[in-house]
């Protein structure tokens, strides 16, 4: 070692070492999520611009669309209509999921478990499910609204098919993600902040005002913005409910233009309006990322060894018990009830008895009609298939951009959490084009396959969510002891970080299931003959009027979810919420 | 086994340098400590070292290969260094029992079978642990773990041992029995080792040769004894050995041996060579070199009164008072008296210049 050492041209296998291995795959995961983000994007973006559809040859560049947006009277009626409708939707979900999630998490109010099971129940249900149970129960037909009248004599006693009406519905349908979101804040809550509270003198109430709820902003502030950005691209309940009576929403007139029977399909005006959407959906985004900036950072996840004591309602315990169980039974119960018991009937009426009108007829169409059934058969795959590759993208993308010096690895992170401000419809459109233009995809055309690619791309940044933080949690001295004793990324990722995450894996993978079970709008622009999903299927019957066969696929939809997420949940021992 | 040679290394993190130009050698089969307080860049250089962190300049080659050169633009990932770290978090696996946790990097190093098996078996050996292959990380004490930790990084033999606070998980008497056991081992497998520390006594009992770091910068390089009996620097001297600092004014005798004025107007004398011109100086005294109850006729003989007293088991601890200076003295018996007499040996007492006139560095 005396000798001078000669410095070696920095060769190709010199790089490999400074950059540590793995670059090659790190490099193909980021492409592929531009790329499914890209097709979800760009043809949209270019259609934006164009007069005609973007397959004719002769379309040509135009900013009428854009122009449109706030020219056209169709456009901007709907912007009244569609602010209402969000305003209610949030106003409801917020109210009564932060005071389930109070009531259940921080007091004494009896049957605390009893009603939280019952709570969620919904996140299970597509909204579409709540929407055909609303309006079997609460339509201007429907079984509550008959006794309702019967017993008051009123002839109307609400009306649901009107924006507060429908929005109403999806508020409820809401409820149970607000719940969860503020349920974990409240648990989470340091006891000691409170009795120390109530040592200096204060009541309950005070309690309640001034120290769990302020605690609680972080999570009152996600869950407010997770619901604006909700009520703005929910499609269903809007579609189903205020599209017979010609109702509009920005959503459903995306839906309407698209589908427009006479003459061309005005994609040029879709996508400027799903781009409007998406714009309105990022601010938000943006505005909840500075309004979390600081107060993530004080939010505790210790392990809390002690059980929290629960605050006493005192003489406001029963009041509270009967609030709640008005609330579980005629926003839950008697929704999913209705969609039972049509599936199990050929009418549902105050006037006809229930067993005279009992008939297993509706099931045995669903199993034995062609469609019906391959729908059920496409959901099952597209569940089992999607969440699996799902999870493997998710956490590929995820190592990539959380564990890796990968130098793109923050723009990766970027483009995971990109699809969170895409509604379904403008992923589902964009996958539409590609499918078109991009070759290779169009071979996917009328196959569940696009649909696939279109949940993958819709649902990254959900599976993200969860896979992400947990990677966090693992200390990177796991990582680094790998790297000192030679292992290469790659192995080091499948090796330590992979099984030491599995929880979470698992979660995700349950998670997309759910998900994709339930999904429809982005699935709409993807229909054919052949690749129908569950959600599509109800609604074109829906539109027929066959109300006993859908009641009939929705029950099998909740069913379906059911025995996946047991499936999973008692074989691979996941829990799903914590 | 190989040697590390160091050249003015520097990591920046923005504006902040957490390294400054830092250079020295380690030499095959050595013991070399890094001591300083903490955030004086140990985990840094180590760090470095490792393949972990790319510094922002300098050269770093071991075994007399380059694995970084900020010039020519070499980094080798800790990935292709084969070096062995220990985590002061011991990072075993979770998921893997001790035996896999051993076997992983012997696996990447593609052997296998028999051999690995021995090895594994070997290395645990080594440590105490044989009996123990097939427990899981979290079925371990915190002391175990450790041993696993380091069997994990001496199985497959690496070329140099980093070592970042590996005791310091660990409660005052494991870490006592720790320290032994890890320097008969260095010196049974005679691996070329680099030991992180903040630990003063730790370094002394374990280093062939110590690193005291500051702020970013090497204070002083030397076996145990040359630090604490020749520190450096002021800062060397108060950190390692916890000394007696106060300022003091100098006038040297032109012969190299010279005297001090404390505060309270008392001289002593200081022997020599002194490479100090007269002025404010920083002067340094050990306080189990303090000799209380002198007689009257000895060196440097000092009046003081006793202020406080704590008994440290097999010594004690004593604050005194001479003038408006107060001094630790550590010795075997406190007199009974409130007041008498202490001396300071001359040969004892060093003098540094003073911050604002000779900087940290003084050579
Ligand atoms: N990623 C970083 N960004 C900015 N500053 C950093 C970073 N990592 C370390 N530093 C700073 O560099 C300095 C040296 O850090 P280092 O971890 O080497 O300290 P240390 O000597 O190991 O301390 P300790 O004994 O506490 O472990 C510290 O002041 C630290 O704040
Ligand atoms: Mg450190």
């Amino acid at each position: 070692m005396g000798t001078a050492l000669s410095v070696p041209a920095q060769t190709q296998s010199a790089r490999v070492r400074a950059q540590g291995s793995g670059h090659t795959i790190q490099t193909a995961i980021t492409i592929i999520s531009i790329v499914l983000v890209g097709i979800a994007l760009i043809p949209a973006l270019v259609q934006m611009f164009l007069d005609k559809p973007l397959y004719y040859p002769d379309a040509r560049f135009t900013i009428q669309n854009i122009v449109a947006l706030v020219s056209d009277r169709e456009v901007t009626a709907t912007f009244g209509a569609t602010f209402l409708f969000c305003s209610i939707v949030v106003l409801v979900s917020m109210a009564l999921g932060t005071s389930s999630a109070i009531l259940i998490g921080r007091t004494d109010l009896p049957g605390r478990s009893a009603f939280l099971a019952i709570l969620l129940w919904p996140l299970f249900l597509s909204p579409q499910v709540i929407g055909f149970g609303a309006i079997l129960a609460y339509g201007p037909a429907g079984l509550l609204t008959i006794w309702f009248s019967d017993a008051t004599g009123l002839t109307e006693p609400w009306n649901l098919y009107s924006v507060p009406g429908m929005a109403v519905v999806a508020g409820i349908a809401a409820t149970p993600v607000t719940t969860l979101y503020c349920l974990t804040a409240a648990i989470q809550q340091d006891p000691n902040q409170e009795a120390a509270a109530r040592i200096a003198g204060a009541g309950s109430l005070r309690i309640l005002f001034r120290i769990i709820l302020p605690i609680m902003r972080p999570a009152l502030i996600f869950a407010f913005i997770m619901n604006i950005v909700n009520a703005l691209e929910t499609l269903a309940i809007p579609l189903i409910i205020g599209g017979p009576v010609g109702i509009k929403l920005l959503t459903t007139l995306i839906y309407d233009k698209s589908f427009e029977s006479a003459g061309l399909p005005q994609y040029g005006l879709v996508s400027a309006l799903a781009f409007a959407l998406m714009a309105i959906v990022g601010v938000l985004f943006f505005l909840q990322r500075l309004a979390l900036r600081q107060s993530h950072r004080f939010v505790s996840v210790g392990a809390k060894s002690i059980q929290p004591k629960m605050l006493a309602l005192g003489s406001w315990k029963w009041p509270a018990f009967l609030l709640m169980a008005v609330y579980v039974v005629f926003g839950v119960v008697v929704l999913v009830g209705a969609v039972f018991a049509r599936s199990l009937t050929f009418i549902l009426s105050p006037d006809v008895s229930f067993f005279d009108a009992v008939t297993l007829q509706h099931y045995s169409d669903v199993l034995s009609v062609e469609v019906y059934r391959r729908s059920i058969l496409n959901t099952l795959l597209l569940a089992v298939v999607g969440g699996a590759l799902g999870t493997a993208f998710v956490a590929a993308v995820a190592m990539v951009a959380q564990r890796s010096n990968y130098r793109y690895r923050r723009v990766l992170d970027a483009v995971a959490q990109l699809p969170r401000v895409l509604p379904g419809l403008v992923v589902g459109l964009g996958v539409f084009y590609a499918s078109m233009f991009v070759p290779g995809i169009d071979l996917l055309r009328n196959t569940i396959w696009l649909v696939l690619i279109a949940y993958l791309i819709r649902f990254l940044s959900s599976g993200y969510g969860i896979v992400s933080p947990a990677l966090l949690q693992i200390t990177g001295d796991f990582d680094r002891a790998a790297k000192s004793v030679g292992a290469g990324w790659t192995t080091t990722m499948t090796r330590i970080v992979l099984p030491l995450s599995k929880q979470a894996l698992l979660s995700c993978f349950v998670l997309l299931m759910i998900l994709i079970i339930k999904e429809y709008s982005s699935a709409v622009f993807l229909m054919a003959p052949g690749s129908e999903v569950i959600g599509s299927t109800m609604l074109s019957l829906w539109t027929q009027g066959l109300a006993g066969p859908v009641a009939a696929l929705a029950v099998m939809q909740i069913v379906l979810t059911s025995i996946l997420t047991s499936i999973v949940t008692r074989i691979l021992g996941v829990k799903l919420h914590g | 086994m190989a040697d590390v040679v160091v050249t003015d290394l520097s990591r920046h993190y923005g504006s902040f340098i957490a390294l400054d130009e830092v250079s020295f050698d380690v030499k095959d089969g050595e013991f070399l400590t890094l001591l300083g307080p903490s955030g004086c860049g140990k985990s840094t250089t180590l760090a470095s070292l490792a393949g972990l962190d790319r510094p922002t300049s300098g050269k770093i080659s071991i075994g007399g290969r380059t694995v970084f050169d900020s010039e020519s633009g070499i980094f080798i990932d800790a990935q292709y260094r084969d070096l062995g770290l220990m985590f002061q978090s011991y990072a075993l696996w979770p998921h893997m029992t001790v035996y896999k946790n051993i076997d992983f990097a012997l696996e990447l190093r593609k052997i296998r079978g028999a051999e690995a098996k021995q090895r594994i078996h070997e290395t645990l050996e080594m440590v105490d642990m044989g009996a123990f292959v097939s427990r899981y990380p979290g079925e371990l004490s915190g002391g175990q773990q450790q041993r696993v930790a380091l069997a994990r990084t001496l199985a497959y033999r690496p070329q140099i041992l980093l070592l970042d606070e590996p005791l310091s998980n660990l409660d005052a008497k494991l870490r006592e029995r720790a320290r032994l056991w890890l320097s008969d081992l260095q010196r049974r497998t005679g691996v070329t080792t680099v030991y992180v520390t903040h630990d003063q006594s730790e370094a002394l009992a374990l280093s062939d040769r110590i690193i005291v770091m500051e702020r970013g910068a090497i204070a002083q390089i030397g076996s145990p004894e040359e630090v604490y009996e020749r520190p450096a620097t002021a800062f060397v001297a108060d950190f390692v050995g916890a000394s007696n600092l106060f300022e003091a004014i100098l006038e040297t005798d032109g012969l190299g041996s010279g005297k001090i004025t404390l505060s309270s107007g008392q001289k002593l004398t200081v022997e020599g060579p002194i490479n100090l011109p007269s002025g404010p100086v920083i002067v340094s005294v050990r306080p189990e070199k303090i000799e209380l109850s002198a007689a009257p006729d000895k060196q440097n003989v000092l009046a003081y009164e006793l202020e406080a007293r704590s008994y440290l088991g097999a010594r004690n601890l004593a604050v005194v008072k001479v003038g408006s200076q107060s001094f630790r003295v550590e010795c075997d018996t406190i007199p009974g008296t409130p007041n008498g007499l202490l001396s300071i040996p001359e040969t004892e007492i060093r003098v540094f210049p003073t911050a604002e006139a000779g900087g940290r560095r003084s050579h």
